[in-house]
């Protein structure tokens, strides 16, 4: 048991003919989804019945434990949902289901994810885009000069 | 490569970590998760009060926690290249110098806090283990 134990979800948005990464307007609207759809999993991640638990183990670890990442280039956008629970250090998330059900719960909360949010998401995301190619671009004023050195600040608590 | 990275490295605990378990030593798996929430949190508040119109450098901020025998701390990370010179319309002071480590601060006294508490518990853990004839801390390393 590793990392095949750990839940990871991917849905991919191609921008073939964009040629660009998503503007802020456009990853500003993925992320509010991005959001959304982490808390609607949290949502469905309830209501364990913790088979085999010593009553003063921690509950509802795998529930805290879900997060996403998004991911943009010029021709597609990566969203990444993702659960890395563990129990004495290993993985277990993929493996969860309900009682009396051998579905997987990932695949059950997945499958409700891509029918009712993920839909929206691209119509959104696509209504974003398409306003932005017939938008004026901003001028964004930034202080003082690029320098190619990655900045860094340091401390010790 | 620009971009922010800004480093914190908890010296108290190290020197924590010494005086309670006599040499230094990494931290197990739930103080890797204690120090991973707070700066979960941390990174949180960041996000939230980076300013929205630069959406993209906002939502660019990672972290990594380390916990080895020898560096214990917390690695903020901004891969935008214009992400360090991001300021507040009409302030010309720089997040990295106000938000990023004011935030920090703020949280700082309840992170030390709940770090030293798990240290604590995980010590005494130590202990029990030790006299049930155990490894004693390659036993707790892993224990989630």
């Amino acid at each position: 048991m590793g990392r095949k134990a750990d839940v990871s979800l991917t849905t991919t948005i191609d921008f073939a003919d964009l040629n660009r990464r998503l503007t802020d307007a456009e990853n500003k609207v993925f992320n509010a989804h991005r959001e959304g759809i982490v808390e609607f999993i949290k949502g469905r991640w309830t209501g364990w019945i913790y088979k085999g638990r010593p009553a003063a183990a921690d509950r509802l670890v795998s529930h805290q434990a879900w997060s996403s990442e998004l991911e943009t280039t010029e021709n597609r956008a990566v969203l990444l949902i993702f659960n890395h629970a563990r129990s004495r250090g290993k993985a277990y998330s993929a493996y969860v289901h309900r009682s009396g059900n051998s579905t997987l719960e990932s695949v059950v909360v997945w499958a409700e994810v891509k029918e009712k949010l993920l839909p929206a998401l691209k119509r959104d995301l696509i209504a974003a885009v398409s306003k932005a190619l017939t938008t004026p671009g901003k001028r964004r004023k930034l202080a003082g000069n690029r320098t190619a050195a990655r900045t860094t600040r340091s401390r010790s608590l | 490569m620009a971009g922010v990275r800004d480093e914190t490295r908890l010296e108290s605990i190290e020197r924590y970590i010494v005086r309670k378990h006599g040499k230094p030593r990494q931290l197990t798996l739930r103080e890797r998760n204690v120090l991973d929430r707070w700066v979960t949190d941390i990174i949180r508040v960041i996000r939230t009060e980076w300013p929205v119109d630069t959406s993209a450098s906002r939502d660019a901020w990672s972290f990594t926690t380390r916990g080895g025998r020898d560096w214990i701390g917390f690695i903020l990370e901004n891969s935008r290249d214009y992400a360090e010179f991001v300021h507040y319309a009409g302030d010309d002071t720089l997040l990295i110098d106000s938000l990023v480590p004011d935030t920090i601060g703020d949280f700082a006294p309840g992170l030390l806090a709940a770090l030293k508490a798990e240290i604590d518990r995980t010590e005494r853990d130590i202990e029990r283990n030790q006299k049930r004839g155990g490894r004693g801390l390659l036993d707790l390393l892993q224990v989630a």
